[in-house]
């Protein structure tokens, strides 16, 4: 048995906390008992839901806001109330799609990978592009999200569709954005009126303005989420994940645990694979 | 294979471990308020904490750099030494708890006294920790000294605390009535006059188990529901670069007799 982690880690000012102005919020790190001062180091830590790789249910507002993404999702259980049968030891199936950077997979892409995967009935499914690693994460900041690969729409209601008749419930990528970042950006990194230089997240006064000028926290763009598309089917989407290419067989299975907030709706999360 | 979830949730509203000053409050913010996120401390709700904690262990493994086969998956043994509201484990506890278990080398140890099997929500005025059982020095001594020589640096408890911080601590931060919040004004300045001096004495147990290089993870509940006293255990905390002390999940897997 091999146990590969395929965790994006967590640290101060990490890139997915710094490129979007709604959806993550910068991550902070405050020392407030010091090794000089103390002997021992305690530290306060301000995440978001969608810090590191995070797992994320279609309620993903709950506890404050019991709207889902998306209208009559499938699956409707907040963090607490996910079966631990339903995250650990899960069979998964990855399908792989080699993407280069800022390529959006299309849909015949999704066709082929779906063919060729031993895809079986209740599989979770790990889409893996060869994108994420911890090395480029680190190194690229937040041009690790602007040129991720990512997910047209077309290709997502495509994989949405299949999850759900396979009885799919956890979708899995190592992807920085599911989103092509020209729809979770747009005018706000990418677009025709892109801000320069990149304002900081939520709470800015730029996010609070762009609240303002969309009426929502919304990602602005005319065109659909391919997020959005996944996440009508199944329990939970996970992004950023990292390191997939340690993985040497076509299925594995995985440890998924995210924090146990109460009514919690998304939360950073720990993703083990299990090779045997 | 039965899955057993032993970890406390984060709960928005109230949790029962912010009682002194040396915790985080647990918030969670909503999409529009100004701190929208999660806010967490070292030590919130369950939670891991590696020897590196201490100054004297810093240059020690982090918490990204933790193998993951000594967090999931891991064999266990579950020794029970059943206390009640403040009693103390002794050495005497600890031998007979051990020698009475079959433990494997290299297996973590999960103390189970029953402690965070208690409707801990029910317990007020900070009693959960107050009131929490304890480990002896000399008893965090000797239960070091057995982990060591069993090649084992995994310790797992369901008490809020591992040792009493009883010199200075809980006597001062007590003594102010009304007790002030955690993260107020009196929390800050306590802290700022809390030195080293004072730390090391009150975080003793805690720092023997370090100087032994052993992990330890507490806060859990609802030990009650492990049947088997062999488990495999998984150790699930945040993948902090070079963190030191993490909020974890926490699950036991029974595997079918």
């Amino acid at each position: 048995m091999r146990l590969i982690d395929l965790t994006m880690p967590i640290w101060e000012g990490a890139g997915y906390g710094e490129i979007l102005p709604f959806t993550n919020s910068s991550v902070r790190f405050l020392e407030y008992m010091f090794y000089d001062r103390h002997d021992l180091r305690m530290t306060r830590m301000k995440l978001d839901g969608e810090t590191g790789s995070p797992f994320m249910v279609p309620h993903q507002r709950s506890p404050f806001d019991m709207t889902p993404l998306q209208p009559n999702p499938k699956f409707s259980w907040t963090l607490d109330e996910i079966p631990l049968e339903r995250l650990i030891l899960r069979d998964t199936v990855i399908l792989d799609i080699r993407a280069d950077e800022g390529h959006e997979i299309a849909s015949p892409e999704m066709e082929t990978a779906i063919k060729r995967a031993d895809y079986r009935k209740g599989d979770e499914v790990l889409l893996r592009t060869g994108w994420g690693t911890r090395e480029k994460a680190y190194e690229l900041g937040i041009d690790y999200y602007k040129r991720t690969p990512s997910i047209h729409y077309d290709a997502a209601l495509l994989l949405a569709e299949k999850m759900d008749e396979m009885g799919s419930s956890v979708f899995m990528t190592d992807c920085g954005l599911v989103n092509p970042p020209r729809v979770q950006g747009n005018n706000w990194f990418r677009g025709d009126t892109p801000l320069a230089p990149l304002p900081k997240p939520w709470p800015s006064a730029e996010a609070r303005e762009r609240v303002l000028d969309l009426g929502a926290h919304r990602h602005g763009s005319p065109h659909p989420s391919s997020y959005g598309a996944l996440i009508k089917k199944v329990m939970a989407g996970c992004k950023c994940l990292v390191d997939c290419d340690q993985i040497t067989t076509h299925r594995v299975k995985m440890i998924i645990l995210p924090l146990l907030i109460k009514k919690g709706g998304a939360s950073p999360c720990r993703f083990i694979a299990i090779e045997h | 294979m039965k899955f057993i979830e032993l970890t406390m949730p984060l709960n928005h509203q109230w949790m029962p471990d912010e009682v002194l000053p040396t915790s985080v409050k647990f918030f969670l913010g909503p999409k529009n308020h100004q701190e929208k996120g999660i806010v967490v401390g070292s030590e919130t709700g369950t939670c891991l904490m590696l020897p590196s904690v201490f100054l004297d262990f810093r240059k020690t493994t982090r918490l990204d750099e933790v193998p993951v086969e000594k967090l999931f998956l891991r064999g266990t043994t579950v020794a029970a030494i059943k206390k009640r509201n403040q009693e103390e484990i002794s050495q005497a506890d600890v031998e007979k708890a051990l020698d009475f278990s079959r433990w494997a080398k290299g297996d973590a140890v999960l103390i189970w006294t029953g402690w965070g099997d208690r409707p801990y929500h029910e317990l007020g005025g900070g009693a959960y920790v107050l009131q929490s059982p304890h480990f002896s020095l000399e008893a965090a001594k000797y239960l070091g000294e057995r982990m060591r020589q069993n090649e084992s640096d995994l310790l797992l408890v369901d008490t809020a605390l591992l040792g009493w911080p009883g010199h200075y601590l809980i006597p001062e931060w007590c003594s102010m009535i009304p007790p002030p919040p955690v993260e107020s004004g009196e929390a800050r300045m306590y802290l700022h006059l809390y030195n080293a001096d004072k730390t090391k004495k009150d975080f003793a147990v805690e720092r023997e188990l370090a100087r032994f290089g052993i992990m330890t993870v507490r806060k859990l509940i609802h030990c009650e529901q492990i049947k088997n006293p062999k488990v495999r255990i998984i150790v699930a905390p945040l993948q902090i670069v070079r963190g030191v002390a993490s909020t974890c999940r926490v699950v036991a897997v029974e595997d079918e007799p």
